[in-house]
């Protein structure tokens, strides 16, 4: 069975991830990781990226965020100072000002970013810092750093 | 107050009979029991006497998950389901069974350690646990149908994310041999339990969960994951990262090229990175799971339509979908079909009295009839859906002797062979079903990993070093005599019973052997090492163990109170007087010198059986000590 690498995400510094879905086998072990670091808990509906599996069509998705060129989300944000934008290009929420409006949520093409009913704020992946921790603990590499 | 460690602290109660609705604390059973097993077993003791029998509404069907489910522990998505056992034969004991998946996972993320339903409901309904908001509901719709629809339809109402278990026609026409099904593939089979949840009305549990699930000292916890996972991976009987796959591992050739041609991905249950299942799309019959399931129809679909052609492929396909479909135990079929095949040939059985075309086994109209027959009980023949066993008494002497040939014990059928292996003879004899199913790391150590290749294969000197630090001696892997099995059994079942209390997957964890440590050696510590980070309580390996026995002590006092003794410690007469191809057959005298030591080892009285008050004393079940003195003083 032929692989199609999804996407390549570029990274700060030089480095990429590259996003295969055929090898995802529906683990949620990405998802673990990044709700465990990011909030302290095991809880993988409230991690900053998520997998969609349909069990019955074989069909999986990998929701992350893209990292776009010209970040769509960045644009359709109309609080000041609840997105930023850091060097590389990596866009993040501002906790303290997101309004929760979804305004991000309607303009991301990846349904990439979350919306967190806790605090009443989106919610998107941070890279890890460029760290990734998903691609570090996906066991089949469905989610992979390269580069550098 | 906040919710503990690992467990999220709550146990969730349905009686569907008063349709009320309540909870009780996981504390109140997690000090002495862990989880998973442990409080399976311990509720079955409080609440399922022996003269409730498995259909009645005082029956519990019992979920337990445990502190390490819903975590990133490698391959800790199952969770033990318990109750009294209508397959089990003669008696219907109570006993356990398991199932892997991402409902177990959901329910602890729903703030759930587990769910006990009781009663029944007046008219079918099913369980919604979406966090705190249980109901029950109307379910006459789905009542019928197969557990494919069943689930589709749930998600449907309850929306994305919901996780559901449920029973397809099998388990709701009460056939013995039904199972609970979740996805396309993942099953409590081998204990009949699907026919428990229907005789209760209840058609499906659905649960999505949106909370927390806590580790006490999450970066410890996380670099005991990664140790763990350094250990086990790539892991032979996994299809991804570089596994064997599980169908290549074991002497299974015929799965091979049907594998390449329909498997679109593998699938793993929730937080493993092994991934077992082989998620096919044939043309013409469907989509779903295919690993040791399709077993029971494959060689015959091949043998009738011809080796990889495509009829057969989707013959047995179709007969794999089918009866996970239906909600039948596809175990039991591995032995009943030859078994139809055997009283066949010997002119036992004719076409008309069992209402099946018994010269087309190997057909989709053979597979379809006889999956029909046993989920919907229709027309001649219908004791099939009682399963072998008791159809086996039926049909009279010739069926039962043919039967005898393909069972163990119990009416479960073989798995494994008892005679070429003392350690597993003796494991069957003490247990109330097939122990094989949390006993895979014993059995991968001692039989399979010597067939495997690098670097998954162990050799001879690894195995026994593995062996002395596991077992303190080599013996268990010495199959010529019974010389030490009674100990490594007593390991053994501490093992299983630590490993489904916490609760992970026998076939996958990290335990006795690994794929890419020194000498193969793998490390049990991991064990009690996860779950101390999980939970912040010290366990040592050694305290791990020690709750293990006292799990093995509850379940057989249990099982003493139901009329278990030593002469039913035993497996049928076929198997001391046929021999295996190399020519053993299990030596009477042998067996019941090792019953007497095992009885020893035990603390338990050698002439019954029965666990002795001062040994349960000694485990601390001080109730359960004064119950058995009476077994003891009285009758056999």
């Amino acid at each position: 069975m032929g692989r199609a690498v999804e996407e390549a995400i570029l990274l700060p510094k030089g480095f990429a991830i590259l996003i295969e879905p055929d090898l995802c086998i529906g683990c949620s072990i990405c998802e673990l990781i990044c709700s465990i670091s990011h909030r302290g808990a095991f809880n993988p509906k409230r991690g900053l990226l998520a997998v969609r599996k349909d069990v019955f069509s074989g069909d999986v998705s990998i929701l992350i965020c893209r990292n776009c060129p010209s970040p769509p989300c960045y644009e359709a944000c109309g609080i000041e100072g609840a997105m930023s934008m850091e060097a590389g290009g990596v866009v993040r929420i501002n906790p303290s000002k997101c309004t929760g409006c979804k305004a991000c949520m309607s303009a991301c093409p990846h349904g990439a970013i979350f919306y967190d009913d806790e605090r009443g704020i989106c919610t998107k992946c941070d890279l890890c810092g460029g760290e990734a921790l998903c691609a570090k603990w996906c066991p089949q590499g469905a989610i992979k750093v390269m580069g550098a | 107050m906040s919710a503990p460690f690992g467990w999220v602290g709550k146990i969730l109660r349905v009686d569907l009979g008063s349709e009320r609705i309540w909870t009780e604390d996981t504390a109140k059973y997690s000090r002495d029991y862990i989880g998973g097993i442990g409080i399976v077993a311990r509720i079955l003791w409080n609440e399922v006497l022996p003269e409730v029998r498995p259909f009645d509404p005082e029956n519990r069907l019992i979920f337990m998950a445990g502190p390490l489910t819903g975590t990133l522990a490698p391959c800790s998505s199952k969770i033990i389901v318990g109750s009294k056992s209508p397959s089990l034969h003669p008696v219907e004991h109570s006993t356990r069974s398991s199932v892997g998946g991402d409902w177990g996972p959901e329910l602890k993320y729903a703030g759930y350690d587990g769910l006990v339903v009781e009663g029944r409901a007046e008219e079918p309904v099913y369980i919604s646990v979406l966090d705190e908001e249980v109901e029950i509901r109307r379910a006459g719709g789905l009542w019928g149908k197969g557990t494919f629809a069943t689930q589709r339809e749930i998600a449907h109402q309850l929306g994305q994310g919901a996780e559901t278990l449920c029973i397809g026609p099998a388990g709701e026409n009460l056939s013995r041999i039904a199972t609970i099904q979740t996805q396309t593939g993942k099953a409590s089979g081998h204990s009949g339990f699907g026919g428990v949840m229907g005789s209760k009305n209840l058609k499906a549990i659905a649960v999505r969960g949106t909370g927390d699930v806590r580790v006490a000292d999450p970066d410890g916890f996380l670099r005991v994951c990664e140790y763990a996972k350094s250990i086990m991976v790539p892991h032979p009987m996994g299809g991804g990262a570089g596994g064997l796959g599980w169908t290549r591992a074991l002497p299974d050739k015929r799965l091979l090229p049907f594998f390449s041609k329909y498997r679109r991905r593998y699938f793993s249950c929730h937080s493993c990175p092994a991934a077992c299942d082989g998620f096919c799309s044939v043309p013409g019959v469907g989509s779903g799971s295919e690993k040791c399931d399709g077993w029971f129809y494959r060689d015959y679909a091949y043998d009738y339509h011809g080796d990889g052609s495509e009829e057969g492929d989707r013959a047995f396909f179709h007969a794999t979908l089918m009866a996970n479909d239906l909600g039948v135990d596809c175990f039991e079929l591995v032995s009943m079909i030859p078994w139809l095949a055997r009283m066949r040939d010997r002119g036992l059985m004719s076409d008309d009295a069992i209402g099946l075309p018994l010269g087309k086994i190997g057909s989709r109209e053979f597979a379809e009839k006889l999956l029909r027959k046993i989920a919907f009980k229709d027309g001649p023949g219908e004791i099939l859906s009682e399963g072998s066993a008791r159809a086996a008494e039926l049909f009279g002497r010739g069926a039962e002797e043919l039967y005898e040939a393909l069972w163990f014990a119990y009416g479960q059928n073989q798995h494994d062979d008892v005679r070429s292996y003392p350690i597993v003879a003796l494991l069957w004899a003490l247990d109330s079903r097939d122990p094989m199913i949390d006993t895979h790391a014993i059995r991968h150590l001692l039989v399979t990993r010597l067939l495997w290749p690098e670097p998954f294969g162990v050799r001879e000197h690894e195995r026994d070093a593995i062996c002395e630090r596991v077992f303190g001696s080599t013996e268990v892997a010495d199959h010529s005599s019974y010389r030490g099995k009674a100990r490594a059994a007593a390991i053994c079942q501490h093992y299983s019973r630590a490993f489904s209390a916490l609760v992970l997957c026998d076939w996958t964890a990290p335990i006795f052997s690994s794929p890419s440590t020194e000498g193969h050696m793998g490390d049990p510590a991991v064990l009690n090492g996860l779950l101390s980070a999980a939970t912040g309580l010290e366990f040592g390996l050694e305290d791990l163990l020690r709750v293990g026995e006292r799990i093995y002590n509850l379940e057989r006092a249990q099982l003493v109170r139901e009329g278990r003794r030593r002469g039913s410690d035993a497996l049928y007469e076929y198997w001391f007087s046929n021999p295996d191809p190399s020519g053993k057959v299990i030596p009477r005298g042998e067996f019941e010198r090792a019953k007497d030591e095992f009885y020893a080892i035990r603390g338990w009285d050698p002439e019954t059986g029965i666990p002795k008050p001062e040994k349960l004393r000694e485990l601390g079940l001080l109730d359960v000590a004064e119950a058995m003195s009476k077994y003891i003083q009285g009758p056999d």
